[in-house]
């Protein structure tokens, strides 16, 4: 460990259900605000769950000219977005010599969804027999990440992760390794995810994931660790953030949010949807190791935390085998009960806020939290914002359908 | 049959005016018949929209090979065109 190079975070950019703008997210988050409503599309009617995550994020408010993102699926359109925030927010000038130590690295669970959809409803539906010229480059999964390498003309690693809702937790991860072991000094890590389309929601419902309204109150609807958890709900949005070697950023003189000291992903192969307790525990375990820690300096879980029937009890369990009665001392929360579950983006969106509570001394909570569950019974952070005299080290967990598991391991900077 | 021609080619010519002031923001002013699309800022991705819009309108496919196609004049001529010898095979 200590020969590696230390990697730390400068900056971050969203775009989500909880606002488009850090300031945004920083409230809300710790003002424990749903991001979740009723879905605003016009085949509303045909969809069981019609409750969503949107991120309110019109590409036109945000770019000056078109041709800057009409070629652009709208998951490349805020993860471009994103990555212009994140530059800003660490104040980070790319000069030409930089631009070569500079790596991309994208996680997204489903690409330009959006897009292939528009292009079968164009042939299929509506009978035409031709596409838009740029359909290929908004379908392809590594868009997003090639428009930021293309806008910040860097030459650097440019790696997109597909792995399912653990792709941008990987991306960060493997961005983190790179830096550490000197393949680029500078990574503008994350993901996104846009899969708001009839397709992409009838497949979700197919597989019987999703929660049921809360008919008294829409925006409660996904109730991660309650007895009455019903599933997830399906979010949208984008996080990027710029990951950068301990020492530039020192010598830049650099705000620094916190500092990654762990990473770890294992495979949960025993089932292509159904988490176990092995699969999940051995990759919280592998970032304990990467990070040389003991279990007991853990303070805080983001939890992966779907609010399905099968993840909350699954990760408890898993929690529990790795932290022994260490479990019952340290706090764990889904942030996903208010922002919803961004897929692909979910890992980095999470690892946003677990940085702002490393920085901030506050734990955020897990809302609608009020029927406790006997077979999950951690602290949870139920309700309400909790703030602790000094947070030292908190991991954020990311699992998925398809086994790939990964957990980050954030310290706050001194 | 000649005023039928000199109308289509006006219509043409109005389509494609249009679609460079809406989609590309191209200004009225700088417009000109003889203008390279090169220097109307118009990329090869750029022109690629532009023959996807037209080919939409009027239902008929550019060449794959469109090198000899430079000016807003010559894009007005191909259209035309192909326009007509879809109305004749028909």
């Amino acid at each position: 460990m200590s020969n590696y190079r230390r990697v730390v975070i400068t900056g971050f950019g969203v775009v989500s259900p909880l606002g488009n703008t850090i300031e945004d997210l920083t409230h809300n988050v710790f003002a424990g605000k749903s991001g979740i409503k009723q879905l605003e599309a016009v085949f509303i009617e045909k969809l069981t769950c019609k409750v969503a995550a949107q991120a309110k994020f019109n590409p036109a408010d945000y770019f000056s000219k078109k041709s800057d993102y009409a070629i652009l699926d709208r998951n490349g359109q805020m993860a471009l977005h994103s990555s212009i925030d994140a530059v800003k927010h660490a104040q980070l000038q790319l000069n030409d010599e930089l631009k070569l130590r500079t790596g991309v690295y994208v996680g997204t669970g489903m690409g330009g969804a959006l897009s292939v959809e528009d292009g079968y409803q164009t042939l299929y539906t509506k009978g035409e027999n031709r596409l838009k010229p740029y359909t290929v480059l908004m379908c392809m999964y590594n868009s997003a990440a090639a428009a930021i390498a293309t806008h910040f003309a860097i030459s650097g690693p440019n790696h997109t992760y597909s792995t399912a809702c653990s792709s941008s937790a990987v991306a960060i991860g493997q961005a983190m390794r790179d830096i550490r072991h000197s393949y680029t000094d500078i990574a503008l890590a994350g993901g996104t995810d846009a899969i708001l389309s009839y397709a992409s929601i009838k497949s979700w419902e197919a597989i019987r994931t999703l929660a049921d309204e809360d008919k008294d109150d829409f925006s409660a609807s996904c109730k991660p660790f309650s007895a009455n958890r019903s599933g997830l709900v399906i979010g949208e949005g984008a996080a990027m953030l710029v990951l950068e070697e301990y020492g530039h950023a020192k010598a830049r003189g650099a705000k620094i949010y916190a500092e990654i000291v762990g990473y770890g992903t294992a495979n949960d192969y025993q089932h292509i949807a159904v988490p176990s307790v092995e699969g999940q525990a051995v990759t919280m375990a592998a970032a304990l190791k990467d990070s040389g820690l003991n279990p007991i300096d853990i303070q805080y879980i983001n939890a992966h935390g779907t609010g399905t029937v099968f993840n909350d009890v699954t990760e408890t369990n898993a929690i529990k085998k790795v932290f022994g009665s260490h479990a019952y001392n340290l706090s764990v929360s889904s942030t996903k009960s208010m922002h919803g579950h961004l897929m692909g983006a979910a890992g980095a969106l999470e690892a946003v806020i677990t940085t702002l509570a490393v920085y901030s001394n506050k734990l955020p909570p897990t809302i609608n939290l009020k029927l406790p569950d006997p077979t999950c019974d951690l602290d949870y952070v139920p309700n309400i914002t909790k703030p602790v005299p000094r947070l030292n080290y908190a991991m954020s967990n990311s699992f998925a359908f398809g086994g790939t598991g990964a957990s980050l391991i954030l310290k706050k900077f001194n | 049959m000649v005023e039928q021609t000199i109308s289509l080619e006006n219509e043409i010519k109005k389509f494609l005016v249009d679609l460079l002031i809406q989609e590309n923001n191209i200004d009225v002013a700088q417009l000109k018949l003889d203008s390279h699309l090169k220097d109307l800022d118009i990329d090869s991705f750029g022109f690629l929209e532009i023959i996807f819009s037209i080919e939409h309108q009027y239902n008929i496919s550019f060449p794959k090979n469109f090198d000899h196609i430079k000016t807003l004049q010559d894009v007005i001529n191909v259209t035309h065109d192909l326009v007509l010898t879809k109305n004749i095979s028909v």
